[in-house]
């Protein structure tokens, strides 16, 4: 975007009352401020959280914003309403699959079931007894558990009208979620668009005094760049960071109706992505501010020796030049790496916890349907591709890239 | 010209990539591998209701678990090493290709436009690279390592993948394909509004003077409804992403059950073998979800890819010569020999058939409207610009036969705008003699009329200056470049303009302080001031590029119309202030 900026002139401030038409100086802030511009756009993932200021009183900040919206507070209401509708289904759904699953499970052992020496329409009881006198108590424990005609297989009338309340459930669940981002987006671009009526409403009010004592760079910086910046955020938090919350509720308590050991062991790496987030967070944002460091250096520098050019050229001071920009070049490529290494295994870290969780999942969840206190649908609800663990991790990531 | 540059810059990191990429392959294979292990605990476990062997696989899960993220986290160190390397090398060479720039090619791409191509555009594409290391290439391997897993489970069930596979992509396709140019027009509507504010914030007060301010609110007005009509259609477009995935995600999976169903019914597969196969379903849909969100970043990177490129690709339009020849003994002689100058493409030439000579102990100033060729003149002495038809010489050699190092030593420039470095006080004057001893300093310093300033202040020579130069006067900095050329005690002085900031008397005095030093050097002084030049030896008129007088200042006024003028109006000037 910076690229697009370049190439007008940024009439900033000389930095010399003296020189009012420096064109060294003039130059110099249109770089400095497209720079600033560029990075403070947080890239998508590589780029990582840059310690932009922090806004002093994050509360004030979120009382204005939520002021701001208040013109729209009815489709925001009606928002946030569908967001639970949707969260809601989308959570529901997954235990609706793993009743579908239970009945091919039902068939399957009923299958299985049909190799035991018993007489045709035998029952499950028929079932568990033959087991129990073979031996097999544990086997007998988990058929015990199950809904099972020895013989017979998977009950396919169940399983089509499960799987058609499955996709009618999704189908609702997406149409809902689309609403809800259609009414967003008008929301979104309503607040910002409002948001820069009342600066440029402001800017005509105030007195001319306070454009003498602020840098002109400055205020440009705070009517461009600052509501860029939080048109963004509210786009992307707003919608993500709502639905992640309902989400992981919703799965909680869906998960607490399938098994309250699967939940518990699944509750129980929630507080330690936290507390390894805020671990990885904290140190990556020490490497953060080094790095912004050297990028500050690097740029003055760079700045420095190309508006500066022709002298550095006469002055013989090429090699020179060259030499000190590879110093810092060279810090700069030192506290970079550390810093997206660092944030780099967050996702990683995420993924490996998500996947232990999986594993603990899979073994508990595998031994207390064995002992026939679960289904195996209901363990496949709590098992990866709907896997809530993951689900976590987003929110995770959002909450900490916000700080 | 992206891959241009990858293939440049990554090459000296084949081996970390090759790396790279065997991590992420173990890693991927890893959690591939996680699917069959628990559809093991279904059928081998729990079919048995056997409680050793679900814990031996979950043993087993565990381990795999290990390896893949030992996999990951190295991958992600090796990656983020080879794309902040490949950062660095890029912007060390793309400032190594500047330095050899002549100033025509700075002029070209603008001294901004250059830094933003050293500094973000080489950001964008270490973005890229990082990306690319750490998801980009995981995606393929998680496609085709998932496809191979789900064939495995049942192959019988491949046709869904053939249905589902081609939805996802031609959906998300659409969807990013329609967001680009969307996020694009976006960002120009963004500009075009942060224009109308700048211009607004910077003509504050001719708006206010001239009452323009509903003007003005109008203009922005329509700015802010253009913008808003593209933020909505992207907004809009952008609801439609999660929503549609999602959508085919989960039909998918029910039509696995469906017909999985069947299959497990007839004893074709296994329950775990269906459970693992709508797992590998998950993960090829998320990897091609992936690699498009992914590829929506290529263009971007892209341009920024292609902007560096063309500084790369430049070829400076002064080159050092190959066999240089021996520099002759420094006397202070500088020739203009019929010159003339004119840019590439240009119809008019700049400078027509310039001729003089300019001699040790004597000053030639020039002088001549803007535009008439002034500082174009002055840039081909160190070789900023090379003539087009003549030749310039410094002490009877041509100087595009000198080694570059040994003109550039010969000639002291002060620029028009007085540019300092960060530094302090003594760090600038030593820029172009980095062994002038203190006193050498306080010498140049006392000619320059600079040593009552600097040693008022507070730490004298080692006081900080700041970037450009910020925390001294206009003429305090005018003199610190002058003094910074005498520090280097070269044959030949340029003065571009260089007493303007100069009040009158101290110009007069600094000029008297210079004439000792100029008794082995020529002097070559660019003014707009005729009282600056008025004792020069001989003063040269230039107008469109020409000489249309040469001579001393009685002389020329006799005889020369356009000096006349020019004192003439200057006078004017005078007597009405």
């Amino acid at each position: 975007m910076s690229r697009d900026r370049e190439n007008e002139t940024d009439p900033a401030p000389a930095t010399d009352p003296a020189a009012p038409h420096d064109e060294a100086a003039r130059d110099a802030d249109t770089v400095r401020h497209a720079t600033r511009a560029g990075t403070n756009r947080r890239s998508p993932f590589g780029g990582g959280p840059m310690p932009v200021e922090k806004s002093q009183d994050f509360g004030r900040s979120i009382r204005r914003l939520v002021g701001l919206l208040r013109p729209d507070g009815f489709v925001v209401g009606i928002v946030i309403l569908m967001a639970v509708a949707g969260v809601t289904l989308s959570v529901i759904a997954p235990r609706v699959i793993g009743h579908a699953t239970d009945i091919i499970a039902n068939g399957w052992m009923g299958h299985a079931l049909g190799d035991l020496p018993l007489p045709d329409g035998a029952t499950k009881a028929d079932a568990v007894a033959a087991l129990r006198a073979m031996g097999q108590n544990t086997r007998a424990d988990m058929i015990a558990g199950m809904d099972v005609t020895p013989g017979v297989g998977v009950d396919f009338g169940a399983l089509g009208r499960v799987l058609l309340w499955v996709v009618g459930l999704y189908a609702m669940s997406s149409l809902i979620m689309w609403l809800q981002g259609f009414l967003l987006a008008g929301i979104v671009m309503r607040t910002m668009s409002t948001l820069r009526a009342d600066v440029e409403d402001k800017l005509n009010r105030l007195p001319l005094s306070y454009f003498d004592r602020q840098q002109r760079g400055e205020v440009l910086s705070r009517v461009t760049n600052d509501i860029d910046n939080i048109s963004q955020s509210m786009q992307q938090t707003m919608s993500q960071l709502l639905v992640s919350i309902l989400t992981v509720i919703g799965t909680v308590i869906m998960m607490f109706t399938v098994s309250g050991w699967l939940t518990l062991i699944a509750l129980l790496s929630i507080p330690v992505m936290f507390l390894l987030t805020a671990q990885i967070a904290k140190r990556s944002q020490k490497q953060f501010i080094t790095q912004w460091r050297a990028t500050g250096e690097l740029n003055s520098q760079v700045e420095e020796f190309y508006t500066g050019h022709s002298l550095v050229t006469v002055f013989g001071q090429r090699h020179e030049a060259a030499r000190r920009f590879g110093e810092t070049n060279d810090e700069l490529y030192e506290s970079s790496f550390r810093a997206q290494f660092i944030s780099g295994i967050i996702m990683p870290a995420m993924m490996f916890i998500g996947n232990l969780t999986y594993v603990l999942v899979a073994v508990v969840g595998g031994l207390r349907v064995v002992s026939g206190v679960m289904t195996i649908g209901g363990g496949a609800a709590c098992f990866p591709d709907c896997s809530p663990t993951r689900e976590w991790a987003r929110p995770m990531q959002t909450s900490s890239a916000a700080t | 010209m992206l891959i241009r540059l990858g293939r440049r810059f990554l090459r000296p990191y084949t081996r970390q990539i090759a790396v790279i990429l065997v991590l992420q392959l173990i890693g991927t294979i890893a959690s591939l591998y996680l699917p069959r292990l628990n559809a093991d605990i279904i059928d081998k476990g729990l079919a048995a209701g056997d409680i050793a062997t679900i814990w031996g696989y979950g043993g087993g899960m565990l381990g795999v678990t290990l390896v893949q993220v030992a996999c990951s986290i190295a991958a992600v160190y090796v990656g983020a090493k080879v794309a902040m390397a490949f950062g660095r090398d890029v912007r060390q060479e793309l400032f190594r290709t500047v330095e050899t720039f002549a100033d025509r090619e700075v002029n070209h791409f603008t001294p901004a436009s250059l830094i933003t191509r050293n500094t973000n555009d080489v950001t964008q594409v270490q973005t890229l690279i990082v990306m690319t290391f750490t998801l980009l290439v995981v995606a393929p391997i998680m496609c085709i390592g998932g496809i191979i897993m789900a064939l495995r489970e049942d192959a019988g069930l491949s046709w869904l993948l053939l249905v589902a596979v081609p939805l996802l992509v031609i959906c998300t396709g659409l969807i990013v394909v329609n967001l680009v140019p969307g996020y694009r027009a976006m960002q120009r509507k963004l500009d075009g509004i942060n224009r109308v504010m700048r211009e607004q914030i910077t003509g504050i007060r001719v708006v206010r003077a001239f009452v323009r301010e509903p003007e003005e609110v109008r203009r922005f007005g329509d700015a802010n409804e253009e913008l808003n009509l593209v933020t909505l259609r992207v907004g809009r477009i952008m609801a439609l992403m999660f929503p549609s995935i999602m959508m085919i995600l989960n039909v998918s999976s029910a039509a696995v059950l469906w017909f999985g169903g069947h299959r497990v019914n007839d004893g074709t597969i296994e329950l775990g073998a269906l459970t693992a196969f709508l797992v590998y379903l998950t993960m090829i849909l998320m990897s091609v979800m992936m690699a498009t969100f992914m590829a929506a970043m290529i263009p971007r990177a892209a341009v920024s890819a292609d902007r560096i490129g063309e500084v790369l690709d430049t070829v400076p339009s002064v080159a050092p010569p190959e066999h240089p020849d021996p520099a002759p003994p420094p006397r202070g002689v500088l020739r203009f020999d019929h010159v003339s100058f004119r840019y590439p493409g240009a119809d008019d030439p700049v400078l027509s058939d310039v001729s003089f000579t300019a001699e040790p102990g004597k000053t030639t100033a020039i002088i001549g409207s803007t535009g008439s060729g002034k500082s174009t003149l002055i840039s081909l002495i160190p070789r900023l610009f090379d003539v087009t038809d003549g030749s310039v010489s410094v002490d009877g050699l041509d100087v595009r036969r000198y080694r570059p190092e040994e003109l550039w030593a010969r000639i002291g420039l002060v620029p028009q705008r007085a540019l300092l470095f960060a530094g302090t006080v003594a760090t600038n004057l030593r820029f172009g003699n980095p062994d002038a001893t203190d006193e050498e300093l306080w010498d140049a310093l006392h000619i320059a009329q600079g040593a009552d300033f600097v040693a008022a202040m507070p730490d004298g020579l080692d006081t900080p200056i700041a970037q450009g130069g910020g925390n001294v006067s206009g003429g305090q900095r005018q003199r610190l470049a002058i003094a910074r050329a005498l520090v280097r005690r070269p044959a030949v002085y340029v003065f571009d303009d260089a007493f303007s900031a100069l009040d009158v008397a101290t110009d007069a005095r600094l000029r008297q302080a210079l004439r000792p030093v100029l008794r082995t050097a020529a002097m070559i002084v660019v003014a707009q001031r005729v009282s600056t030049i008025r004792d020069a030896d001989q003063i040269i008129v230039l107008d469109n590029g020409r000489i249309v007088g040469i001579g001393t200042h009685e002389g020329l006024l006799a005889d020369c119309a356009t000096y006349a003028e020019i004192v003439a109006s200057q006078l004017t000037a005078a007597e009405a202030a």
